[in-house]
Parts: C-alpha cells; structure tokens; sequence
C-alpha cells in the first residue's frame, strides 16, 4: 500500500481498519504512527505535520531503549 | 455508609456503576453523531474544564463505528468518586479522604473466585484485529497513535508465580501497533517492570491478561502504588468492605475482574524493543518517543455489545487526576502515621500524582516539620515523587488551597523555611527532571515556629468570633432551604 507516512514520511503503510464512507486507518511499518484518514487535514500530510513531532530515520535510530534488556541469568 | 464496617454499594462491573452515575444524574449520553477525532477527546478535555462536578460521558454515536459504546469521566469527578466509594454526591474531599483511609487500614479482604465471566460469552483466537475489535481513537493531537490507557493490566512474578499478592495489577499505557501487537510501558519500579525484568532474565516471554472496562475500584487500585506484595484485588476488597470478584484467564490462568467488558490475552515479548509513543502524559507534557517492550495478543474475549471504557489526560485537572488524587494521598498518610502516629493530621498529594504533597502536622519541636517532609521523600511513592513537599500545622486544611497559601504567605521566612536537597529520584516523566529522572527536591515548612526555633510574631493569632461554629451550621440550614425553595 503506497501511503506516505505523516509522521515520518515512510512509503509503507498498512491498512488496519475501514469504515466504508467514514474513514480508514493506516499504520506506518517503520514508526508505528497510526492516523484515520478523517483526522484534520494538519495531521494526515508529512509536509503539514507539525516539525515538532516528525521523525526521521535518524531520529528513531536513536531512540533510547527502556527499560533496557538485562542479561540472560 | 460512611465510617460503617457494612458492605458499601459493591458495583460488581462498570455496568453497574453507570446505572447508579445515571440515577444520581452524573451520567451525560451523547447520541448525536460525532468524530472519532477529535470529537471525543475534546469532549473529555472540555468537560474537565468545566469544574469539580462534571459526569461520566457516554457517546453512543460515533462515525464508522455502528453499535460502540464508548464512556469517559467514570471516575473524573468529586461526586462520582464519592459514589464509587458509596457515599453521598456531595461528600466533601476531605471526608472522602478520612473515609478511604479508614477502610485502607482494613487490608486485606480475601477474593472471592466468580465463575461464567461475562466476557466470556465472544472469544476471538484467530485473525485477532484490534483495530476492528475495539473503537480505538487518538487522545491528544500528537499522541504517537491510538492508546488503551485505562485498562487493569495483570501479570505474576515469574520467580514466585504462585504468589498472588506479586500478581500484579497496574494501569500501564497501551499503544495499539498492529493488528495483534501493543506497545507497553512497564517503568522498572513499577511492579510490572519488575516482572519482566524477570522474565527476560530467564529468557522467558511475560504472560499478560488486560480486562478493558471494569468496575470504578478496580482501575482506581490498579492505578495505585501498594507495596509489592500487596493484592490489588485485596485492597479493593477492603475498600468495598466486601470480597473482591476475580475470574481466571484462560490462557494464562491470571486472575482478571469477573466483571469485565474485554480481556485481551498475550505475552510481552522476551527481548523486544520497538518505537513507542510520544503520548500526552499527566504532566501535561508529551513523553517522547522511545523503543518499548512489545505486547503479542493470542485471545480476545468480550461482552456482547462491550462499552469500552477510556480517559482523557493531559494538563490537570483531568479525570486522571481525580481517579488517582485520593489514592496518593493516602499511601503516603498511612507511611507517616507509621513513623509518627500522634503528629500527622492530614496529606493532599493530589496534585500531578503527588510531585507537590502538602502535609498537615502537629509538632513535637522546633525542625519536626521539616523531618516530616524528609520522611514523605523517602516512603515508596515519595521516592519518585514529592517534589515539593509543603508542610502546614494541623489546623491548616491541607485540601484547602486558600488556607495553604495563608500558611505559606504567613509562616514562611524563607531563609530558614525554605530547604533544598540536591540530586534526588523522581520519575522520568517529569518534563522539569535533567536528566530525566534525576531532579532537586524542596520542603517549604509553613508551619509555626515551636521552641526551641522561637522567632516572628506568631504569639497573638487570630481566632473566629465566638459563636462562628454555630452560625455555620444555622446560616448552612437557612441557604439549603432557601435552594430548596428556589427549586
């Protein structure tokens, strides 16, 4: 499915849900941002996504681990 | 029922307490059609903005979503949290407080196991869509998706499974991330991280049952911090005067409350860690993003036309704050009385889950106050929390704002008043923690000064006109018939 992601401008997105005639809703494979597609305009483009709030690539490769994962007893 | 050791109204499911909100007019529906987003946040959001006496809303008519029944601000009042704890509408907080802290000291009333659970009556084991089985919508605009975030999320010690009081039942925020996949946020000092801490030790997944929609008690209890060992269930018993009803899980044989509207059924996965969030948190603040454990769920079961319960937070108040107010407060209260049982009055940590305590106390010498206050910082919850901890003598209302801030006007010289303790814990979320987690701690003692820390002019206070006490009661008499009347 080529959605653009809002949140991190990834192409892929999985439909997970539809209502005929009401709305959709997608999930990004690479960020797990999920949107309907009946939410205000500002939330549904990458290019209208508050900057704030984006991620980039980079960005969720830094993400912190937590909690982190203890070794093995 | 206040201050009796009879069984309080016992609402064995959230079903039974809408009818009893609905009776006492503290249940609003909303059969006109509306959005997912952002209708129904906003709805939340505004209704706690309207005050301390707003109902539970019902919304019966969402678009795209035939025949969900969705409910937010159960609990997101003062009058609905008096009926939660069967008393009247309009008990006053402070009696409220005395109240639970009285049935608290009952601890513990053992469960009592129910058969035939009611969610029982739709099982879905294959080809599980949570986006499909629950009327999922965004809260705060920003939120990273669609959050459960009021569900009692149940687990065991994976070192002591057969403990019940290590069972564990907590309110951990939800992230749906696929069709059978959420996201977890079990903060390691929580009862649940210790649990999967654990679990991935032994290298093993954690078993987790989730009931979405339960009775008031319940999800106040599951959002408290008890000791470890404690019983969630046994403490609700103690607060219902009465034994709690739990039903076992199927897959996992954990004990769930028998009247729930869904119980969904996984294991947190062993070792995995994928993006999470942000989320609006109670701090008013969005949490970031961060990799979080991952939950897998293998069994939904639900009611025939199922409510899905839900909850606004955000910048309080919210019925966040409501639902967990009294609840911190009094864990902290019963710690203090434990050290000092003839001083302690009274403690409000009710505001954002205790980051700022007040405590009202008698002293025995001049710096007792302020040993209060270290004492606050150190008991379990203070630990990540009491931030600011004010301390006011015991005539002071600790629930009464006004009656604060004239303690802190009048008996505060800050020099000597004023005492802050470098380099503390506090919990991550705190958007003021750097880094986070990490923060200083302050006490202001506003109590009067006793001998031998005799300074200020503290020697003539100002008492009531003789007779006030009494004109209170005839003047609260003449105004109620006065209402009554007008009505």
């Amino acid at each position: 499915m080529s959605m653009q992601c809002p949140r991190c401008n990834h192409g892929e997105a999985d439909r997970v849900a539809a209502a005929p005639g009401a709305w959709e809703v997608y999930l990004c494979a690479r960020c797990f941002y999920t949107w309907r597609t009946s939410e205000p305009e500002a939330m549904l483009s990458h290019e209208r996504y508050d900057a704030r709030f984006r991620l980039s690539a980079e960005q969720l490769a830094r993400f912190a681990v937590f909690p982190g994962i203890p070794r093995r007893r | 029922m206040s201050g009796s050791d009879q069984p309080v109204s016992i609402f064995r499911d959230l079903r039974e307490f809408l009818a009893t909100l609905d009776a006492e007019r503290q249940l609003l529906t909303i059969a006109d059609e509306v959005l997912p987003e952002p209708d129904l946040a906003a709805a939340a959001r505004a209704l706690s903005n309207l005050g301390e006496d707003t109902p539970a809303l019902q919304f019966t008519n969402v678009k795209g979503m035939p025949g969900a029944r969705i409910v937010i601000n159960v609990h997101g009042s003062w009058p609905n949290h008096a009926l939660m704890l069967g008393m009247a509408k309009r008990t006053p907080v402070k009696e409220q407080f005395f109240e639970l802290a009285r049935r608290w000291a009952k601890f513990p009333v053992a469960v009592e196991r129910g058969t035939h659970p009611p969610f029982e009556q739709v099982v879905v084991e294959r080809d599980i869509n949570l986006f499909e089985l629950l009327p999922l919508f965004r809260l705060n605009q920003f939120d990273g998706g669609f959050y459960i975030d009021k569900a009692c999320v149940v687990t065991r010690d994976p070192d002591d499974p057969q403990h019940f009081g290590k069972q564990n039942v907590g309110i951990y925020r939800l992230q749906v991330k696929g069709r059978n996949r959420l996201g977890v946020q079990p903060v390691p000092h929580h009862d649940m991280g210790r649990h999967l801490r654990a679990a991935e030790e032994r290298g093993e997944n954690l078993p987790v049952a989730i009931a979405v929609g339960c009775d008031p008690l319940i999800t106040m209890m599951a959002a408290t911090a008890l000791e470890y060992d404690q019983s969630e269930y046994e403490m609700a018993g103690a607060l219902q005067q009465a034994p709690y009803r739990v039903a076992a899980s199927r897959l996992h044989g954990l004990d769930v409350p028998w009247g729930a509207e869904y119980v969904l059924e996984g294991e947190v996965l062993c070792g995995v860690r994928e993006p999470e969030g942000p989320f609006g948190e109670f701090t008013g603040h969005y949490s970031g993003g961060r990799s979080q454990p991952v939950i897998e769920i293998k069994r939904v079961a639900h009611r025939r036309a199922p409510i899905f319960e839900t909850l606004y937070l955000g910048m309080p108040w919210t019925e966040l704050d409501y639902m967990i107010g009294l609840a911190t407060c009094v864990p902290i209260h019963a710690d203090l009385k434990q050290a000092f049982p003839n001083e302690i009055a009274a403690v409000n940590a009710m505001y954002t889950h205790g980051l700022v305590t007040i405590i009202a106390t008698r002293q025995r010498y001049g710096g007792f106050a302020k040993a209060v206050g270290m004492r606050a910082m150190s008991t379990p919850h203070g630990l990540g929390y009491c931030k600011v901890v004010i301390l006011v003598d015991a005539e002071v209302d600790p629930f009464n704002l006004p009656q604060v801030m004239w303690a802190v006007s009048t008996k505060v010289q800050p020099q000597r008043d004023v005492t802050i303790i470098p380099g503390l814990s506090v919990v991550p979320l705190d958007p003021g923690s750097q880094p986070a987690g990490m923060t200083d701690k302050m006490i202001i003692d506003a109590t009067t000064p006793i001998a031998p820390d005799v300074r200020g002019h503290y020697h003539q206070p100002l008492e009531a006109p003789i007779g006030t006490k009494q004109w209170e009661q005839r003047l609260a008499q003449l105004l109620q018939a006065m209402n009554a009347k007008a009505t």
